[in-house]
């Protein structure tokens, strides 16, 4: 019997001792285990943890030991749930819950659920483990947020292709659009260009032809398809237009209304007109217009003056010296009454002779065949000889009329004397006629480099802002001065601005309503006449 | 010197190591778990020196836990505890309590722990795996009165541990019955002249 017992107390203390090496065992491997696991009872109270459990949740096992499993999670009724779907499906179940610690965090877990059972298959608990799933619910979210982020902005680019789509729709409409109207433009325009009754011809910015208008092929018998994309050099060559392009030059120069005879029946009048964009230039336009008709009329309208006005002449200087007669007492006393009368005859009578000369001198003017003495002459000579003729006009009018002379004396200069006293004339008449009782005429010469400078200034009742722009025009007149005198032609400074440039010289003039204007015109001091002298 | 304390301690060890009866080494080892909780690794040095200092030299470490101790060993630790740490008798309650969270042998056990009526069949087997003497009877169990009644036969060291097994008992019924509310109470006891200890478990 002792031999039995000591035989069980041996084998006793083989077991306890294989059992408390298992407890090590199951103690250690829980203490190494990284997963958080606790092992709940059927009654769902937690009776065991390891050490990774106290590490997530932060409760040791007195604090959490004896406690239900709800006291673990957010989700109350969670856990029952999951406890209820392991037995039934008699697997583990995995399901995300919110874990809550000691330490007040909430903890995205998964929880891993397997029932226990003994060796007669009665169920006595369920392990658990959980699957901390913050990093990755992190991860998640911001992957969500930035999913979220980029379909937002994909939908913003997207709505922005969407609108950048309908916007580039409309602005397609509105090129077609653009287009059909500038077609419709472009066909006014070729329709315009076609039925000009002028002629036209285009020239790009390298003086090649882009464009004849069928005007311009009637005006020069030509052919348009033959002549486009040419340089104007060569058009030069063709007979047709060989003066057209001599007169436009090889970079084709600015022309305003310049007259041009093709042929005996044709004369057009020419003008360049640039076309430019902003700065650039694009090319330019050249418009022929036709003036054969009224160059004919106009020449007939000057013969028929030049007709009217030597029939006119001859008899009004007839008149004249009858007239003057009657005054001197040649042809027998008058009474003071008759004298007033034929006084007022000779003054009439000898603003006609004076409108006729003018009408005549404008004539020749206008056919070139004006100046016709050239002399080396005086200037100075020659303005003192007018201005002396006024003196006696200006004492009766109550102007002080002077003549400032240069201190040295001034070269001579190859003019028409005669004219060149009508231009002075003319302008020194306006002068002395225009300004008011008291004022003054002053007259001065000055050399400049290669010219001299006249210059007539007066204190008179000055032109018109808005008129200054006619002055030199045929019959003009001012309304000022209309109002003061209702004699005048309106000739005087066309005749004298014709005869200056016939000299080559320049004038112009420099005026303020009420206050008086100054009249300045050059000669050259040169040997030759201009071009309008030699073919006078 | 030991003081009068010292001295009626050292006495009421003697006078417990006298008594018969072995207990397993979890027990132990269960008190060294709470002890370090509540007062650390230095308070359970100082529970350890103490029992060296009356004549019972102790180290938990060595304490193995299927292994069989003098119960009056487990009495003492207890007491020394106590008497070292001012403990009341809730501190001792509550290290009886908590003794089941932690101890191996409750977690082999745990299969009985799964419901009131099975835990408390297996009550006297449980108590058998603990103890050398002394028993534990079912007595009365009511699920629908909600209360059960458990009786400690043969047990009679001091009467610190009638308050260490009301916590005990009580935390096994709380691992099986669910509710907010379950409480003990002792009926009868021995040190009153009762001839056991009886304890009355009610849930609400």
């Amino acid at each position: 019997m002792p031999e039995k017992r000591l035989s069980l107390e041996l084998e006793y203390q083989k077991t306890r001792e294989d059992l408390e090496s298992l407890e090590r065992y199951i103690e250690e491997f829980s203490e190494f285990l990284p997963l958080p696991v606790f092992i709940v009872n059927p009654a769902d109270v937690i009776i065991g943890i390891n050490r990774a459990f106290q590490d997530l949740t932060r409760y040791n096992e007195m604090e959490i030991v004896g406690k239900e499993t709800n006291f673990l999670f957010l989700e109350k009724r969670k856990v029952k749930t999951l406890e209820e779907e392991i037995l039934s499906k008699k697997k583990r179940i995995i399901r995300e819950m919110t874990l809550l610690t000691k330490d007040g965090k909430k903890i995205p877990v998964n929880v891993s659920g397997q029932f226990r059972r003994d060796e007669e298959g009665n169920l006595i608990g369920y392990f658990f483990a959980l699957f901390n799933i913050s990093a990755l619910k992190k991860f998640q979210e911001e992957l969500e947020k930035k999913v979220r982020e980029k379909t937002k902005e994909l939908v913003g680019k997207t709505k922005g292709l969407e609108a950048s789509g309908k916007a580039l729709l409309n602005i397609l409409e509105d090129i077609k659009e653009a287009l059909s109207k500038t077609e419709e433009e472009k066909n006014k325009t070729q329709a315009i260009i076609t039925n000009f009754t002028d002629g036209l011809f285009l020239f790009d910015e390298k003086s090649n032809l882009l464009l004849v208008n069928p005007q311009a092929e009637v005006f020069f018998k030509i052919g348009a398809k033959d002549l486009i994309n040419r340089p104007i050099l060569e058009l030069s060559n063709i007979p047709a237009l060989a003066s057209l392009a001599k007169l436009l030059g090889p970079e084709i120069k600015g022309i305003f209304r310049k007259e041009f005879q093709t042929k005996e029946d044709l004369v057009l009048e020419v003008s360049t007109i640039p076309i430019m964009r902003k700065e650039e230039k694009l090319g330019t336009l050249v418009i022929l217009h036709d003036v054969t008709r009224e160059k004919r009329i106009e020449r007939m309208k000057t013969e028929f003056v030049s007709i009217a006005a030597h029939q006119l002449r001859t008899p009004l200087s007839a008149i004249k010296w009858t007239l003057r007669m009657l005054l001197d007492g040649d042809l027998g006393e008058t009474t003071k009454e008759q004298r007033n009368f034929i006084e007022k005859t000779y003054g009439s009578n000898e603003r006609m002779i004076t409108l006729i000369n003018d009408l005549l001198n404008v004539n020749r003017i206008e056919e070139g065949r004006y100046l016709y003495k050239p002399s080396r002459a005086d200037i100075e000579v020659v303005t003192q000889f007018v201005v002396n003729s006024y003196k006696e006009e200006s004492k009766k009018r109550g102007i002080k009329i002077d003549f400032k002379k240069p201190k040295k004396k001034m070269p001579l200069v190859s003019i028409d004397v005669e004219k060149m006293r009508l231009a002075v004339q003319n302008i020194l008449d306006n002068a002395v006629r225009y300004t008011p009782v008291g004022g003054k005429v002053t007259v001065s010469l000055k050399r400049a480099k290669e010219e001299i400078e006249i210059s007539i200034k007066d204190t008179g009742v000055g032109i018109p802002k808005d008129q200054k722009a006619r002055v030199f025009t045929k019959f003009f007149r001012a309304a000022n001065v209309m109002r003061m005198e209702t004699e005048g032609s309106g000739l005087g400074l066309f005749i004298a601005k014709n005869i200056i440039e016939a000299h080559g010289g320049k004038i112009w003039f420099e005026s303020e309503e009420n206050k008086g204007s100054t009249f300045h015109f050059t000669l050259p001091i040169k040997e030759e006449f201009g071009e309008f002298l030699k073919t006078g | 010197m030991m003081n009068q304390k010292d001295t009626s301690l050292k006495k009421e060890a003697d006078r417990l190591m006298q008594i018969k009866g072995n207990s397993r080494g979890e027990i132990l080892r269960t008190h060294a778990v709470y002890i370090s909780y509540r007062k650390g690794e230095e308070g359970v040095r100082l529970v350890e020196k103490k029992m060296e200092e009356l004549g019972y030299p102790l180290k938990f470490k060595g304490i193995r836990p299927l292994g069989w101790y003098p119960e009056a060993l487990s009495v003492l630790v207890v007491l020394v505890a106590k008497e070292i740490f001012k403990w009341e008798d809730s501190d001792i309650f509550d290290m009886g309590n908590s003794a089941p969270k932690y101890s191996f042998i409750v977690k082999l056990l745990m299969k009985y722990f799964i419901s009131p009526r099975r835990c408390f069949e297996e009550s006297s087997n449980y108590w058998r795996k603990h103890f050398d003497f002394g028993e534990v009877e079912a007595s009365e169990l009511s699920e629908k009165e909600k209360y059960l009644v458990v009786r400690v036969k043969g047990y009679k060291f001091h009467p610190i541990i009638c308050n260490f097994h009301a916590g005990y008992f009580l935390r096994i019924a709380q691992f099986v019955i669910k509710s907010e509310k379950t409480t003990i109470q002792e009926t009868r006891c021995v040190y009153k002249g009762d001839p056991y200890h009886e304890y009355v478990i009610r849930w609400e």
